[in-house]
């Protein structure tokens, strides 16, 4: 568990890990998501919840993904708080930037799915508010980023209030037990609870999903190596 | 497929596809971008 971080620490290895890795992620992701689709597009409707029971597929998944990029926003952090490693930082503003989308598409999606099921578009329910929160925890940690000139400074105070910001996870994925809610609990993790042919489109969406967010952020933090190293260059040449 | 639903289900599929398309695009381009410049100014 610890080997590969490890390895993947040297900017070097990590540039040459992520060339093969990133393409090879995304065509996975392609490939799970059409067969996702496929499945999800040709189960039979829910005796309760009609045709909407394919906004599942992509709803559930985003909300996953949205407290597990936080998990990592939060890790990589730490790591650069207290190793001050470089790749970690890039890591963070990297997780940060596919976080705010993912969180976007479980708090847009879930609102197209509450409307027809709830009668309502929002409501202020314990886990539609704890996302919110989420949310505006990853814009906050971008705008505290951009907002500060001195870049090791910005990246100092986003990393604090990244660690604030994990609080609100496990307040996200307990909510539904803690206070009365609207949603629905834990399908994913409650054996039997989701029928073979809504859970196969289910698990494949969200390793689409695993995989697209591993592609991508490796893409995000290849840019940011090469961001730096062209900052650092231009530097050199002002000096020349 | 989507029966009485659809103006809910599309709409939900539309947003995910588009901000998937806005991630891999605005990914894809910070990191072209970057790459070029490092390369050029590495040659200057």
């Amino acid at each position: 568990m610890i080997a590969a971080p490890a390895f993947l620490a040297n900017p070097e290895r990590f540039m040459a890990f992520s060339r093969w890795a990133a393409p090879l992620f995304g065509l996975i992701a392609v490939a799970l998501a059409a067969a996702g689709l496929w499945l999800g597009f040709t189960a039979p409707e829910d005796y309760q919840q009609g045709a909407t029971v394919r906004i599942m597929f992509i709803h559930v998944p985003a909300a996953i993904m949205s407290m597990l990029v936080y998990g990592c926003l939060g890790v990589a952090s730490l790591l650069a708080l207290v190793f001050r490693h470089v790749l970690a930082d890039c890591a963070a503003q990297a997780a940060a930037f596919l976080g705010t989308g993912f969180t976007f598409l479980a708090l847009v999606t879930g609102s197209l799915w509450g409307r027809p099921m709830w009668g309502a578009w929002w409501v202020w329910d314990a886990r539609l508010t704890s996302v919110l929160v989420l949310f505006l925890f990853y814009i906050a940690y971008l705008a505290l980023r951009a907002s500060i000139d001195d870049e090791a400074k910005g990246a100092r105070a986003a990393a604090i209030l990244a660690l604030v910001g994990l609080v609100n996870l496990p307040i996200v994925h307990f909510s539904v037990y803690w206070w009365n809610s609207l949603h629905q609990g834990s399908t994913m993790l409650t054996p039997g609870a989701l029928a073979p042919v809504y859970a196969a489109p289910l698990y494949l969406m969200l390793v689409a999903y695993l995989a697209g967010f591993g592609s991508l952020w490796l893409i995000r933090i290849r840019g940011e190596v090469w961001r730096r190293r062209a900052e650092a260059a231009a530097l050199r040449v002002a000096r020349a | 497929m989507v029966g009485k639903y659809a103006a809910f289900i599309w709409p939900a599929y539309g947003v995910t596809a588009l901000t998937f398309a806005i991630m891999i695009a605005a990914s894809l381009a910070h990191a072209r971008r970057w790459k070029r410049r490092a390369e050029d100014l590495a040659r200057k």
